[in-house]
């Protein structure tokens, strides 16, 4: 059968991380959009999502993560990437998305980067 | 200059505005991701440079060509050992085997449904994967996504499929070239390394007995080779000559000649050359070897006052040449070493008189054959003997081989080769 992405949320130092464990499609999209929209309205503004676990990213996907970004950049927020494969960053530097939202190598670079109020992709 | 006043008509500019604006988002978007298409094919391309695991691989091009696709799904199958086996799958499940032709992998999508290649999934494009005019199996994706659900893949989707084929194609073969190459760099080391040790097991100088002359030649048909012979002096004056062919060639066979060197100068020492010492010599080499590995012995002790005591494992027989041009086989007293274990042996004694030469060798020498296909065999190995009886050992040595060569007639050795020789002088 097909595998469902599984999103799961948690804090670190003060940071909402959404962390997501498998294919970002229209399924697994629509979950992390569904995630965020619930987080936005809760008045979170600083997003950060891990993506350790995702090897891939189709363009349906790219588009709803496009749409959660929309979404927060419209509330004055701020969405970030991190552990992202070098498929994924080298797809979300095309797409446009590392413009508007920083890429970092893991959640520590993260968190020091979004402390600073950094933008553009960090290396650790 | 006129103006418009009209709100209606501003509203509906800002409209159009706007709808253009979404209209560019999404050429550009679209543009976007031929970007990212363009991208990965030739990141495949840099990976398959890159990395030779196979599994990693076939992991790569499938995420690449699911996520490209929009595909919810896919997988790539491959023929191993005659059948088209799953070798990779992401996004769900598919099926372990199928039974398909090669040259029916085109039509994979009308023999079997989506759900019957990826279980649960509506819509499937599968492509071959061909190197050269060899199908090594299909790549196979499986729903196509969209907003508003999955659907059937496109025209455009096909060719997209088919080059992330090709370079799976590729890919698979180098990763298959580069195994082949690792495994025989690895095989030409051991047989490298076996064949140093097994040089080492070999006699480094001829024994000294008064009233006697050695020689002893030795030649392997591969890197490693299965004949063993040695010339142990004992105590007492008496000189020890072995000889053993191990069945088989290459590393194992030279490790159990290593196994019967070590067990024999052990047993020498206990109990010199008797039926005793093959018997425990013979339930050595069957614990120690494996069921299809045997070995035939032939071992003689002469000493100085011209006894010469020998046994015969399954060898075949040595000769004993005497003056007189007359040739003596001294034949087979029991199995061959590794057989059974328990069989029992006898040993024989016979006097060796002065000018006698004795004739140790491998059937590598007899077994040699020409291009007509017949083998050189023992009564031409008598009659080199015979000619030659006169002459010093080495010289016996030097004979036969010149002999096996020019009936050989270069054709390449197909065994190995050994040679002892020992003439009573006086």
């Amino acid at each position: 059968m097909t595998e469902q992405l599984k999103v799961t949320v948690d804090k670190r130092d003060g940071l909402t991380v959404i962390y997501t464990d498998g294919y970002i499609n229209n399924q697994g999209g629509e979950e992390i959009a569904r995630q965020a929209a619930g987080l936005i309205e809760a008045g979170e503004t600083t997003l950060l999502l891990n993506l350790a676990q995702t090897k891939i990213v189709n363009s349906i996907g790219i588009s709803i993560l496009i749409e959660v970004l929309e979404n927060m950049l419209e509330r004055e927020g701020r969405l970030a990437f991190c552990q992202l494969t070098p498929t994924i960053e080298k797809t979300f530097h095309i797409m446009g998305l590392a413009q508007y939202a920083p890429i970092y190598a893991d959640e520590d670079a993260a968190l020091s980067g979004l402390a600073a109020g950094a933008s553009g992709s960090e290396e650790e | 200059m006129t103006t418009s006043s009209d709100p209606t008509a501003a509203g509906g500019d800002a409209d159009r505005i706007r709808q253009l604006e979404r209209e560019l988002e999404r050429h550009r978007f679209r543009s976007s991701l031929d970007d990212v298409r363009l991208q990965s094919l030739y990141d495949v391309g840099l990976a398959i440079a890159s990395t030779l695991d196979r599994e990693q691989l076939i992991d790569e091009i499938l995420l690449r060509a699911v996520a490209l696709l929009d595909a919810r799904r896919g997988a790539l199958f491959l023929y191993d050992n005659g059948g088209l086996r799953l070798a990779g799958a992401v996004g769900g499940d598919a099926v372990a085997r199928l039974d398909i032709e090669p040259e029916d992998l085109s039509r994979l999508t009308e023999e079997f449904s989506a759900d019957q290649l990826l279980p649960g999934a509506e819509y499937a494009l599968a492509h071959p994967i061909e190197a050269d005019v060899r199908r090594l199996g299909v790549l196979v994706v499986g729903d196509k996504e969209s907003r508003s659900g999955v659907g059937p893949f496109g025209d455009a989707d096909s060719p997209t499929l088919g080059l992330f084929a090709s370079q799976a194609a590729i890919a698979l073969e180098n990763a298959r070239l580069h195994r082949d190459a690792l495994a025989k760099e690895r095989l030409e080391h051991e047989m490298q390394l076996a064949s140093e040790i097994q040089q080492r097991l070999l006699p480094r100088s001829l024994p000294h007995l008064e009233g006697y002359s050695f020689a002893a030649w030795n030649r392997s048909a591969r890197h490693v080779g299965g004949d063993y012979h040695d010339l142990i002096p004992l105590a007492d004056d008496r000189v020890a000559l072995v000889l053993a062919d191990v069945s088989g060639k290459g590393v194992p066979a030279s490790l159990l000649v290593s196994t019967v060197h070590s067990a024999l100068r052990l047993l020498l020492e206990q109990c010199g050359v008797a039926a005793t010492l093959l018997r425990r010599l013979n339930d050595h080499v069957a614990e120690a070897s494996t069921s299809n590995k045997f070995i035939t012995f032939f071992i003689a002790e002469i000493n100085s006052t011209g006894s010469l005591l020998y046994g015969n494992a399954g060898h075949n027989p040595a000769l004993l040449v005497s003056a007189d041009g007359s040739v003596r086989e001294l034949g087979s007293g029991g199995m061959p070493l590794g057989m059974i274990a328990g069989s029992p042996y006898r040993t024989a004694e016979l006097p060796m008189q002065p000018s006698d030469v004795l004739c140790i060798y491998s059937d590598g020498l007899t077994e040699a054959e020409n291009r007509q296909g017949e083998e050189f065999g023992l009564p031409l190995l008598r009659e080199v003997l015979l000619e030659a009886r006169n002459e010093p050992p080495q010289v016996i040595v030097d004979r036969v081989c010149r002999a096996v060569e020019l009936f050989s007639d270069g054709l390449p050795q197909g065994d190995d080769q050994t040679l002892v020789i020992a003439r009573r002088t006086s």
